[in-house]
């Protein structure tokens, strides 16, 4: 397994290779496993050259560049001697000539090597002198001249041969044999390694553990259980999980293919996955939201590309695409303002103002170039796992890129400037743009078709006025117990009918999508209710209304949690689930026949009951995310979990909000206006032919036109380039600007150009900004492009894992890692491509794999010895909390986390200027709301990193951080016993669980017992109950000084701190 | 491996017991040269002497005091007497083009201050640093220092990381990687702030940041404005030692009972153990920054009856003690960054001129000198007084006009060592005549940080880190040890 990057038909590797010392000592398995193979090529090559008349280029050269040429090269030449070329190797050296073709016994080169005498430090394998030999004895023919030194891998240094830059190759994926452990293809192939390796793979994990592995691993947020009312077969309890709002058996989650798979989808599916993974993404294009340098100034607007990641993982945008679109999105999309803000990756690095604007301008020059090479850094380590940043003076010294190879890139990067103000008035379309004329047209034929429905209403309703029916789009109505009528004032041809069900609820035969597409059109809406609780002590929430899939996904929700409605509503800015919700105050739900409004209009619910206001709150967003797939039921959740015990006397959509003074006249006259509105498909039935004509006719226009929506328009402000038609790229000698030579045309890395990407982009010296990019983001992404698949899918196995199979994520070259598994790389890689790019599938592959649901934590035995870093993976690595982890988990747990998504960048530490100079200091104490959002949404400027998350390793964005440090520190160890955050999160978590307790039972509404609060805190915070030394302690603890000491206590145990 | 297995093998049969400090005591004094075993991609190579070391050290402190802005050498440390014949002239051309920084090169300007020889050595020092020239005869005075920029923060990076570019680990942080500590209760590498701010204009934590290397090697910055002298040293509640002590035994027992359950757990019995570190450095932090608990005469020897220099005074006291008890590097800042850059008036009494940041530093520095030497602590510790670049020999103002500041000047500068292993009461290196360029042993940055580590047992080319497709060292691929500094 080991050595699978001895490519088979690559000559270079015909023997035992010191470039693997590094890695080989980190493990003795390899060495012989290397040792094995490398004996097997060999007596290949040897056997090669004893039947075949030898070949220069294929048998000598690589003889040559890997043992000689380091010495003897035309810079070099050692002794006078180059054997780079045909000519100056024969001429010989100081002592005279070295090669006499057909005379071996007169040819130096040949004596000295066969005594080992050359080279110095190791001699050469049999095989080879073999070959020389033979070569010599043939005529000595000299083949390619010169020699290309990059050619071939040598000890020194890698050349085109190198295993990254080979094209992927499909691996063989072994047949499960004897065992039953492992799912899918990643596990056979681990497993062919383990068993190369005699070693046996670890049980899965206990299904606590996987669930804590999986929340932090996808959303970097942990689960939040507590108990359910619900008990298994076992009469052992369920978990409610209420991140995702699940109803967990832990006893058999481990076990349970089903459930497990579904998590991880939800998992996948939730906002807060694309949160976690565009930080990881952050690291390593070295984000960061302030200049740097001297002067440091805050990029207000950065934020906008931190956005636009999220969401392009949440979207799972293919990979491909996503790269494209940060080197050129403004050229592939023109006037399309998020591939616009995708190439804020370009500014995303330090800037020196100074440098820049306010040097001299030699010194300019030299600014530019220093930010130039940031960039080719940032393009070529991201992308592309090389360090191409390294040829700036000179041919890279340990990888097959020239310095010419430098300035082609840096050349197709040279249109990209920043300026010292954000890119002001970024105009993707004009302000009364498309989008702007089409919300004035929904507007209209709303309108109109409103004053249709109201003509109807006048002429042919009698009695009752209408005015509040306006709007109303569906009713159900439950006279007695047994009429209940459900009247749907859409599409009269398609009726979605409410029916019915078994669990004793009614939900629609369909999904109703009219319903939601008007009042996601309308962006407003009102829910009115009459309905009588049975009971006040119900949770879940349970659902008195919904129009949702499951209890996970939904865009309206009206439950029920003990003494208080809960509204749960999706926006564009909330999560798929609703959350968080609105809720009344307790005491809301009484026993009585009650009345209830919900309303939401620019930004605001507004939850009435009996009339009077009893919650407002602004959510943010608006509703076009809606899912028209969904069904409406009323007292159950539509998959039928979520029993409300009730009655549902009325229930009215409208389309729009009804006003304070409308709700009351509807709670005064008991909803008459709802229980006499007719539908218009009724009303039609009266109307004339021209009149149901008009109405038809309009609706369909409205139809028509929501279907229609053209991209919005965006005016303001962004941190993206300013792109400028660039000067002509010289190379510059040592880098310096001062020394231009030759002129190079954009251009890609010759190393590529085996796997059929050709480094010319056919471009001149002088091509527009817009070609360069677009040629650069082209041949980036190719599919045959192994570089882009295998970085990438390494960085996610890295995330997954601890470790990549690279070790190296940035870096695939001669100084970085050698893959652990090869096949499995080309494997991952391969299918990627294949299935288009797509991260979330990748990673489901990976979750769901027996490899990575491994436990941290098998007994003693034999591996811990051998393999005791683990890189086989016969066990899962135990991995310390990052800082956001720790702190977005402390906040959840507490239930102060803000889990809004998206938007400007919160700032936890004093900003202050000095003159032009911007800096930061004095982190915050108060813990204000402001401050508990996820810590993604922090302002991460340069020199402003926060002392917290600073001592878990969170490092300054000053450059790329493809890894991340585990450390532990005394500082860390203070801080996290320390901190403000630390005593704000335990004191919020006592006094919610506190707050809990006591609300629904006025019998017992006492003190907590200090052993319920800790047993509570031991389930909060570690997910379990404490055994009975730890109840012990704790309970001793909480008594003496306070319960907030044993949830700081628990918060700061290793059970905590780390993922097992 | 087989010293890494019976380490951990050690470790997590202790952790448990009363021998866990100890073994605790093993892993957090790890450090690169000692470690028999490398982490993939940290590599140092093999040690040469049985301590570890590259080759025997002349010294194991030191305290670096930084100048940040640019130190004029003319004024200083530098003697010019030609400047004295050219004064009020315009500069020669043999000297070469005048190319200043802010583009304003006025005549030439002889030294501000007055300059005369001292002690027994005949060192050139000026009337800026009074209390310093009495020390003359324990200085090491580089003459010819040359910087990459006259840009402050590329060259004030370059000073403590030896790269331009930002994100880069500071000469303290490779010193606590490749050295360790000596003291198990305190940080390795201590940054003591100017109490008028943290660097800001300088660029502020980067300066001590400890860039791609593990967080634990990062300087810790003191808080040297009152209060405690660590973030987070005290709860934010408040609560009392005993409170404290309690709910650190709950800790302790829950983690115990969780470590008995688990295999291999050396990082686990480590994080344990920092919560007894965490402990002791609550007791050792503040009592090694209590100044107050000093002799009166020896804190008045340092100027803290004196306002103007009682900040820094305090600072010079502090690191005295820190490095006694067994802190390898303290960095004390003077100023907030760039306090030394008198464009307009080198003689200026306040912030950014001469005069007036010298009465700030000139008597506790010198102070700290002679009472290193008086506990014998001179010989094992280094002190560097260093700043970016020095400033022009031309003043800062318009064409043929004169002005009482200067411009940045990297081609040429003085930068003093003291102690530690350097021949003392030598100038080294030379400017030429108007102090414009150096002309005799050129000395860069990598140069100066090379013969810092050479003096601690370090062969810069050897102490590495792995990052992003490099070895990282602190000299880049630069750096020579200047032996003609050296005793």
């Amino acid at each position: 397994m080991g050595s699978v990057w001895i490519r088979e038909g690559c000559p270079s590797y015909t023997r035992w290779n010191p470039l693997m010392n590094r890695y080989v000592a980190r493990c003795c398995f390899n060495l012989s496993l290397v040792w094995f193979v490398a004996i097997v090529w060999s007596s290949a090559a040897w056997l090669h050259a004893q039947t075949d008349s030898i070949d220069f280029d294929r048998d000598v050269a690589p003889i040559l560049a890997r043992a000689c040429l380091h010495c003897h090269d035309a810079t070099s030449q050692k002794g006078g001697l180059d054997l780079s070329s045909k000519d100056r190797a024969f001429q010989g050296g100081e002592q005279g000539r070295v090669l006499m073709p057909a005379d071996v016994d007169q040819s130096e080169l040949y004596q000295r090597v066969v005594v080992d005498d050359m080279p110095p430090d190791e001699p050469l394998p049999e095989g080879d002198k073999e070959v020389l030999r033979r070569w010599i004895e043939q005529g000595a023919t000299w083949g390619a001249d010169p020699i290309d030194p990059f050619r071939y891998s040598n000890s020194n240094r890698a050349g085109y041969d190198w295993w990254a830059w080979q094209p992927l190759k499909k691996p063989i994926v072994p047949a499960q044999q004897d065992s039953n452990w492992g799912h899918n293809e990643i596990d056979a192939l681990v497993l062919a390694g383990l068993q190369q390796a005699k070693l046996p793979p670890s049980p899965t994990a206990s299904g606590r553990t996987l669930l804590r592995r999986l929340y932090l691993n996808l959303i970097g947020l942990p689960p939040l259980l507590r108990q359910s009312t619900k008990v298994n077969s076992q009469g052992r309890p369920y978990v409610h999980e209420s991140l995702l709002d699940l109803e967990l058996d832990l006893d058999d989650f481990a076990g349970n293919e089903t459930t497990y798979k579904l998590v991880v989808d939800r998992l996948l599916d939730s906002p807060h996955y694309g949160e976690r993974w565009a930080r990881h993404w952050l690291d390593v294009v070295r984000f960061g939201e302030s200049q740097g340098f001297e002067r440091n100034r805050i990029r207000e607007n950065a934020w906008r590309y931190r956005d636009w990641v999220i969401s392009a993982f949440n979207q799972d945008m293919p990979y491909d695409e996503f790269v494209r679109q940060q080197i050129a999105g403004d050229v592939l999309y023109p006037g399309e303002l998020e591939p616009l803000l995708a190439t804020g990756f370009l500014v995303a690095g330090t800037w020196d103002q100074v440098g820049h604007k306010e040097g001299r301008p030699e010194m300019q020059k030299v600014a530019r170039q220093d930010h130039l090479e940031e960039l080719v850094g940032a393009v070529g380590q991201t992308f592309l796992g090389l360090t191409v940043n390294c040829a700036r003076c000179h041919d890279h010294k340990f990888d097959p890129l020239r310095q010419r190879d430098y300035y082609q890139i840096a050349a197709t990067l040279a249109g990209v400037h920043q300026e010292v103000d954000e890119r002001s008035g970024i105009q993707v379309s004009v302000e009364d743009g498309p989008h702007q004329r089409w919300l004035v047209e929904r507007e209209r034929l709303h309108q109109e078709l409103s004053a249709c429905e109201t003509a109807l209403r006048e002429r042919y309703v009698q009695g009752e006025s209408t005015s509040v029916a306006e709007g109303l789009v569906a009713s159900y109505l439950s006279e007695g117990a047994e009429a209940k009528s459900w009247n749907s004032w859409f599409n009269p041809q398609e009726s979605v009918q409410l029916l019915p069900q078994p669990n004793g609820a009614w939900a629609t035969n369909q999904p109703a999508s009219p319903l939601i597409r008007s009042l996601s059109s309308a962006n407003e809406f009102t829910v009115e209710l009459w309905l009588t609780s049975h009971t006040l002590t119900q949770q879940g929430p349970a659902r008195i209304v919904t129009i949702s899939l499951d209890t996970g996904q939904r865009n309206f929700t009206l439950g029920q949690l003990d003494d208080r409605f809960d509204v749960r509503l999706r926006t564009t800015k909330t999560d798929g689930n609703g959350l968080p919700s609105t809720s009344t105050p307790p005491g809301s739900v009484t026993s009585d026949k009650t009345h209830v409004v919900v309303t939401f209009r620019s930004g605001t619910v507004h939850v009435y009951v009996n009339g009077r206001l009893a919650a407002e709150q602004s959510v943010d967003g608006d509703l076009s995310n809606w899912n028209d797939s969904f069904r409406l039921a009323i007292g159950n959740e539509v998959s039928g979990d979520r029993a409300w015990q009730g009655n549902v006397h009325l229930l009215a959509i409208y389309q729009r909000a009804l006003s304070a003074e409308e709700v009351v006249q509807q709670f005064t006259t008991d909803s008459a206006s709802v229980r006499n509105a007719a539908p218009v498909s009724q009303l039609l039935g009266q109307a004339t032919d021209l009149e149901r004509a008009t109405y038809e006719s309009l609706q369909g226009t409205l139809q028509r036109h929501l279907a229609a929506e053209p991209p919005k328009s965006f005016v303001g402000v962004a941190h993206v380039p300013q792109f400028r038609e660039p000067e002509i790229t010289y190379v510059l000698a040592r880098g310096n600007p001062r020394t231009p030579g030759e002129a190079v045309a954009p251009g890609g890395l010759g190393l590529l150009a085996a796997c059929g990407l050709s480094p010319d982009f056919a471009l001149p010296n002088d091509a527009s900004d817009a070609a360069r990019r677009e040629r650069l983001a082209a041949w980036i992404s190719e599919a045959q492009n192994p570089l882009l698949a295998r970085v990438i899918v390494n960085r996610v196995w890295h995330y997954h894992f601890g470790r990549g199979i690279v070790d190296t994520p940035s870096d695939f070259g001669y100084s970085g890692g050698r893959p652990t598994h090869p096949e499995l790389l080309d494997f991952l890689a391969g299918r990627l491509v294949e299935q288009g790019w797509r991260l979330k599938d990748l990673q489901r592959l990976i979750v769901t794999s027996a490899t990575w649901r491994q436990t941290s934590a098998p007994p003693k035995h034999a591996a811990w010895e051998i393999d005791g870093d683990n890189q086989w993976l016969w066990r899962a690595n135990r991995r310390r909390l990052d800082a956001e982890s720790v702190r977005d988990s402390v906040l959840a747990i507490s239930g102060q986390l803000d889990r809004q998504l998206g938007g400007p960048s919160f700032r936890d530490l004093d900003v202050s200027t000095d003159g032009p100079n911007v800096f930061f200091r004095d982190p915050k104490t108060e813990i204000e709301p402001a401050l508990r959002r996820r810590a993604i949404y922090r302002l991460w400027a340069r020199s402003g990193s926060h002392p917290f998350l600073d001592s878990l390793d969170c490092a300054d964005p000053s450059v790329s951080q493809p890894r991340r440090a585990e450390t532990i520190t005394p500082v860390q160890s203070l801080t996290l016993l320390n901190n403000p955050l630390m005593e704000f999160a335990a004191a919020k978590l006592i006094e919610r669980l506190t707050v809990e307790h006591e609300v629904p039972r006025e019998s017992d509404a006492k003190a907590l017992e200090p052993e319920v609060l800790v047993s509570q805190l031991f389930q909060s915070i570690l997910g379990r109950e404490p055994n009975t030394e730890e109840q012990a302690a704790c309970v001793r603890l909480a008594t003496t000084h306070g319960a907030v000491h044993v949830a700081i206590v628990l918060f700061n145990t290793n059970e905590f701190m780390f993922i097992e | 491996m087989e010293a890494k297995s019976d380490r951990r093998d050690f470790l997590s049969q202790a952790a448990g017991g009363v021998a866990w400090m100890a073994a605790m005591d093993l892993l957090l004094r790890d450090r690169a040269l000692f470690a028999q075993d490398q982490p993939a991609n940290s590599s140092t190579s093999a040690s040469a002497g049985s301590d570890g070391l590259h080759h025997p050290a002349r010294a194991k402190h030191v305290i670096h005091i930084f100048l940040g802005g640019g130190l004029s050498h003319l004024d200083s440390f530098d003697y010019k007497p030609e400047l004295e014949k050219f004064h009020d002239r315009e500069m020669p051309e043999s000297f070469g083009e005048a190319a200043p920084f802010m583009g304003k090169a006025g005549r030439l300007h002889r030294p501000h201050f007055e300059f005369k020889q001292r002690g027994q050595s005949g060192l050139w020092v000026s009337e800026l640093f009074p209390f310093l020239a009495q020390q003359a005869d324990e200085l090491t005075v580089v003459r010819s220092m040359v910087a990459e920029t006259a840009n402050h923060i590329p060259g004030i990076f370059q000073a403590q990381t030896g790269f331009r570019l930002m994100g880069f680990p500071a000469m303290g942080a490779w010193l606590s990687y490749g050295l360790g500590s000596l003291s198990e209760n305190l940080p390795s590498f201590v940054v003591l702030p100017d109490a008028r701010g943290i660097p800001a204009d300088a660029g502020g934590s980067f300066n001590w940041s400890s860039g791609f290397l593990p967080a634990q090697h990062q300087g810790v910055p003191f808080n040297t404005r009152g209060g405690a002298p660590i973030l987070d040293l005290q709860p934010a509640g408040q609560w009392s030692a005993q409170v404290q002590a309690d709910r650190l035994a709950v800790l302790h027992e829950l983690n115990r009972q969780h470590l008995a359950t688990q295999e291999h757990s050396d990082v686990l019995a480590a994080r344990i153990q920092s919560y007894e570190l965490a402990a002791k450095m609550q007791v050792e932090v503040p009592a090694a920054m209590e100044i107050n608990s000093e002799p009166e005469h020896v804190t008045r020897a340092y100027g803290i009856d004196r306002d103007e220099c009682r900040d820094m005074a305090r600072n010079c006291l502090a690191a005295r003690r820190l490095i006694e008890r067994g802190v390898r590097m303290v960095q004390i800042w003077s100023g907030d960054g760039v306090s030394w850059d008198s464009h307009d008036d080198i003689l200026g009494a306040g912030h950014r001129g001469h005069l007036g940041e010298a009465r700030r530093i000139d008597q506790p520095v010198a102070a700290l000198i002679q009472d290193l030497k008086l506990l014998g602590l001179l010989e094992s510790t280094i002190v560097m007084i260093t700043t970016e670049f020095g400033r022009t020999p031309y003043a800062q103002a318009d064409a043929g006009k004169l002005s009482r500041g200067r411009d940045h000047h990297p081609e040429g500068f003085a930068n003093v060592l003291v102690g530690g292993g350097f021949r003392s009461g030598l100038a080294f290196g030379e400017t030429d005549e108007i102090g414009y360029h150096a002309v005799q042993h050129p000395v860069t940055t990598y140069d100066m940080h090379a013969t810092i580590l050479h003096q601690l047992g370090i062969n810069h080319e050897r102490l590495t880190y792995y990052h992003n497709g490099i070895q990282r060292r602190l000299t880049n691929v630069h750096g020579h040890v200047v032996h003609g500094l050296l005793e």
